[in-house]
């Protein structure tokens, strides 16, 4: 009974009937962790209960409301009973609880629940939990990782090794028992996500010659395209796997320093670093990136933007698998998103969210491009598909008079990986050249890299690298509009900013003026509350 | 195989009897006749039992059983009880229900694998449907009547329902019950289609006033006519053409 009460308390009673949003398990799972100490189950088990639930909810809702068990049953609270319902008709091991009350409650209402389920379904047209699982699958878009990228670490493996048993193939997906050599990354490959296990035991993983990387997160080292002997930093490095990617492209010859500012994840870092062969080249730096300069600062010649995102790019299945996986080994980017999604359950709260974290991305980008004298290429990335985090991050930059004056551009398509399809969105740029910024909407949009979920094999990605050009820009920007900008009221800049939106509805995802200028106006009120909000987090 | 039948000049076959995979009660006292003619389809097959409920004749309606199981009212004294015990198969569970509604065949509508309910039935009698007749329970209307038991006649192979059920409602009811479904009267137009006959796998007794089309609407439904047929390309098929090659 443990674990219903433990899960029960996840399971928002405030408003009855809404639960965790169903594509946000990095919340639910940050909340798991929050109260790790006082919960009396295994965590795992909560966490898979949890996901089942909110996954049968739209099933099991109905059956609570036309059975009236809630009103016939006194003890039995909405979420108590929406969680023993859940495991009652859906999970093959019935309830997994004693004797007691809240039990007998339920099966009490056995036949009545059997019946309003099989009702529900009925109505809905669906033959039983199995034709439902599959309908719910395919409408999400099919959750299920297909394919597993892997990355041969050519530090300490020159070639793929002999242990891994696949015949090469050309055609993408791989079925399984066949390995397929990605066309835009060098020396990543892809299997079936069937040997996933199979992979975790062979030797080459275990000593690091092959690192499990999905092929997006592999764009940002490759776009950085560092040489041997420059000096790379990774603002924001662990778990590592963009770190090692790039001492891998030095050929092991020059210095990276990385960069990561909470302690337990640095550590990861620096085990993963050294597992990678790349300790001699990667220096782990356990602080902030933005309040520190290294002491090689005129020699950093590009640096790797990765901050936290909202993660809304990733897919998770198995979470929890990854998650403990992540732990031991520090693996997998999952971790960044997780670290990053607080407890937020509502959409609503989402808006605030990115907004908080765009900042605090601009924030990191910002001090990269103007704080380091040297730097020739900046490449900022996100395993998120909000425009809040990607374009309108590169927007707020490349408009910043500081950034402006220093003459950065965003890279052009052709090198930025150009035979890849899906760029940035248009949208998100339309009306720059009209405000005095020198490239166009679409060789700016041209110029980053998206990648969706699923569909382009993988986890969603965004990718966008600035060039220095040497010349300041020659707009007025820094002076002008902005500078009007500045003094003006808040609601003046709503209004303002409002005009300027009307181009943005085309989006799938409306930008948010408010958003925008966070991004834009460094209002001081506003930025010290933010900053106290990412710190705590 | 479906026949016209009179219980003393009542056409309502199902108020007065119930049939049953494996058994059929028949009320007392009626005339040589009726009985004859079941005797004539079930003689050797299945038990009749010739019985009253709580002293009346209108035994259909106060029970409501299938192959498994027979439910009955309070109102059976514990004699009834008895003699019904000592006529079905030990296979059958008798089962006295204390329920408000004690008309049980009026609001169950059972085969062997599903029933439908009148909605205000008590939770306790739901999960007793469910024990002893073994089968899933769905608290139903049909065509806005609340008593199931009376407008709908169920058997494993299909059911009739009455004849305002909307298309929509016949489709529903046909899903949750997983067998054909068609709307229909029987007995010269009436529409308590449910105490209007009786039927199970293989027999329906309706009764006398049943016109020509309802009871070709009965068989074609309840699959009756073309058992012999269905068997020789069905069931049968495999052993005959062993048997010729």
């Amino acid at each position: 009974m443990n674990l219903y009460l433990d899960a029960s308390q996840f399971i928002n009673t405030k408003s009855s009937y809404k639960i965790e949003s169903a594509n946000n398990f990095s919340s639910l799972h940050a909340k798991i962790e929050e109260k790790l100490t006082s919960l009396k189950s295994e965590p795992k088990r909560i966490y898979a209960l949890l996901r089942s639930t909110i996954r049968y909810k739209e099933l099991l809702d109905p059956v609570i409301k036309e059975s009236k068990i809630l009103s016939e049953e006194h003890k039995l609270s909405y979420s108590i009973a929406l969680l023993l319902i859940h495991d009652f008709l859906i999970s093959k091991t019935g309830i997994t609880a004693g004797k007691g009350p809240l039990k007998d409650a339920v099966i009490r209402h056995k036949t009545r629940l059997k019946g309003e389920l099989t009702k529900v379904l009925v109505k809905r047209g669906i033959s039983d939990i199995f034709a439902f699982n599959a309908i719910s699958s395919t409408a999400s878009g099919s959750n299920d990782r297909q394919i597993r990228w892997i990355r041969l670490n050519t530090l300490l493996a020159p070639s793929l090794p002999s242990e891994l048993p696949f015949t090469s193939t050309t055609d993408f997906p791989p079925q399984p028992d066949k390995i397929y050599q990605d066309v835009y990354i060098d020396n990543l490959y892809a299997v079936s996500v069937v040997h996933t296990r199979f992979i975790l035991n062979t030797a080459a993983y275990k000593s690091g010659a092959i690192i499990l990387q999905d092929r997006a997160s592999c764009f940002p080292a490759q776009i950085l395209a560092p040489k041997p002997d420059e000096t790379i930093v990774d603002s924001c490095a662990a778990p590592g796997n963009k770190t090692t990617h790039i001492a891998a492209l030095m050929g092991g010859k020059g210095s990276v320093v990385a960069y990561e500012r909470n302690e337990a994840r640095s550590k990861v870092l620096e085990k993963m670093v050294r597992r990678a062969g790349a300790g001699e080249l990667v220096r782990v730096e356990n602080c902030d990136f933005t309040s520190s300069y290294p002491h090689e600062i005129d020699d950093v010649a590009r640096i790797l933007c990765d901050p936290s995102c909202s993660g809304s790019g990733i897919f998770r299945k198995e979470e929890f698998k990854s998650r403990e996986h992540n732990e031991a080994e520090g693996l997998d980017e999952q971790e960044d998103a997780i670290l990053a999604s607080s407890s937020i359950a509502d959409d609503d709260e989402l808006a605030t969210r990115l907004v908080n974290l765009a900042f605090f991305q601009t924030k990191i980008v910002k001090h990269a491009l103007v704080h380091f004298p040297n730097v020739k290429r900046v490449v900022y990335s996100t395993c998120s598909v909000h425009g809040e985090e990607n374009e309108d991050v590169v927007r707020a930059l490349l408009m910043d008079p500081e950034v402006a004056k220093l003459g950065w551009r965003l890279m052009k398509r052709e090198d930025v990986i150009p035979t890849w399809h899906r760029r940035g969105w248009q949208a998100r740029f339309e009306g720059m050249q009209e405000e005095g910024y020198c490239q166009s909407a679409q060789e700016l949009a041209e110029g980053c890299v998206r990648a969706e979920p699923v569909a382009d094999g993988g986890i969603g990605f965004f990718v966008a690298g600035f060039e220095k050009v040497g010349e300041p820009l020659k707009f007025s920007i820094a002076t002008g509009k902005s500078g009007k900008r500045e003094l003006k009221e808040d609601e003046e800049e709503v209004e303002e900013w409002n005009g300027f939106g009307e181009e943005v509805t085309a989006e799938p995802t409306v930008t948010s003026n408010k958003n925008e200028i966070a991004l834009n106006e460094p209002n001081k009120k506003k930025k010290k509350r933010k900053r106290e909000t990412i710190v705590r987090k | 195989m479906a026949v016209r039948a009179q219980f003393e000049n009542s056409n309502e076959i199902g108020v007065f009897g119930t049939l049953t995979n494996s058994y059929s009660l028949v009320a007392v006292g009626a005339s040589e006749n009726f009985y004859s003619v079941l005797e004539a389809e079930l003689g050797d097959v299945i038990p009749i039992c010739h019985t009253t409920i709580g002293g009346t004749r209108i035994i259909g309606r106060l029970t409501a059983g299938n192959r498994r199981g027979l439910l009955v009212p309070t109102s059976t004294t514990d004699q009834e009880l008895q003699h019904l015990r000592n006529s079905l198969p030990d296979s059958v569970r008798i089962q006295r229900v204390e329920e408000r509604l004690s008309a049980l065949g009026n609001v169950i509508c059972c085969n062997d694998y599903v029933a439908l309910v009148h909605p205000d039935i008590e939770r306790e009698t739901e999960e007793l449907i469910s024990d002893v007749l073994g089968v899933e329970v769905f608290r139903q209307t049909i065509a806005d009547n609340v008593l199931v038991g009376s407008y709908c006649a169920l058997s494993n192979q299909g059911g009739l329902v009455h004849p305002k059920t909307s298309i929509q409602d016949q489709d529903e009811l046909s899903s949750l019950l997983q067998v054909p479904l068609v709307a229909g009267s029987i007995n010269r137009g009436s529409a308590v289609v449910g105490a209007g006959m009786i039927v199970n796998d293989w027999l329906a007794v309706t009764g006398l006033d049943t016109t020509a089309p309802e009871l070709s609407v009965v068989e074609s439904i309840f699959k009756l006519q073309d058992a012999q047929q269905g068997a020789i390309t069905g069931s049968m098929r495999d052993t005959l053409i062993e048997t010729y090659t």
